[in-house]
């Protein structure tokens, strides 16, 4: 049974016309947990609709304390993005990506592929040259 | 944001159903909400609703300037 619709399938296959460079989805899942099986399934079928650009690989966050240490990863479930290069991105997305996070999930895979910021250049200035570490939250609900 | 500067920014986007307690912890009643957090500077700041990309820079800065 497909968790996405014909419609989603189809309108993510015309976004993802747009990717450029490859993008990595490590997902971290406790894999008796509902949400991470549901996050899991839902990653499964968008990395589906481009397999040569999305790479998605799944870590038992209790068999991959040490990997999860490095990633900063304290719950499930967690994706981490990283680009081409295999580098983290930064980005993370805690919880199952639907709804208004599954926007959040396109959005993100498209600008670590493309290597777009929607961000202006002194903006980008600043944030470069930041002389400390920063996490940035942004709860949200699926609706 | 994350993106222009991995080393040191990371960006979170937490699903407040599924991380009660976090979401309690940081005393989420509406959303979206951000928390800005310096670790080293031990410094943390919320904010309710949308933030413009400037709003974000001025209150980063500010965060930054009062260490």
């Amino acid at each position: 049974m497909g968790l996405l619709n014909e419609r989603d399938r189809q309108t993510l296959s015309e976004m993802f016309r747009d990717l450029k460079f490859p993008v990595h989805l490590d997902l971290f899942l406790d894999p008796v947990q509902d949400w991470s099986r549901h996050a899991q399934g839902i990653l499964r079928e968008v990395v589906s609709l481009m397999p040569d650009l999305l790479h998605l690989e799944i870590y038992n966050f209790y068999k991959n304390q040490v990997l999860a240490a490095l990633y900063g990863v304290e719950q499930v479930p967690t994706l981490i993005l990283r680009d081409k290069n295999e580098d983290d991105t930064g980005i993370r997305i805690l919880g199952i990506p639907s709804g208004y996070e599954f926007a959040v999930l396109i959005e993100d895979i498209l600008d670590v592929s493309i290597g777009r910021s929607r961000l202006s250049e002194k903006s980008m200035n600043y944030l470069r040259n930041l002389e400390h570490d920063v996490l940035l939250q942004v709860f949200v609900t699926p609706t | 944001m994350a993106l222009a500067n991995p080393a040191r920014i990371r960006g979170e986007s937490i699903e407040a159903n599924a991380f009660v307690e976090m979401a309690e912890q940081e005393e989420v009643f509406a959303v979206p909400k951000t928390v800005f957090t310096i670790k080293d500077l031990g410094k943390k700041q919320a904010f309710e609703g949308a933030l413009s990309e400037d709003h974000f820079i001025r209150q980063l800065k500010g965060l930054m300037e009062l260490s």
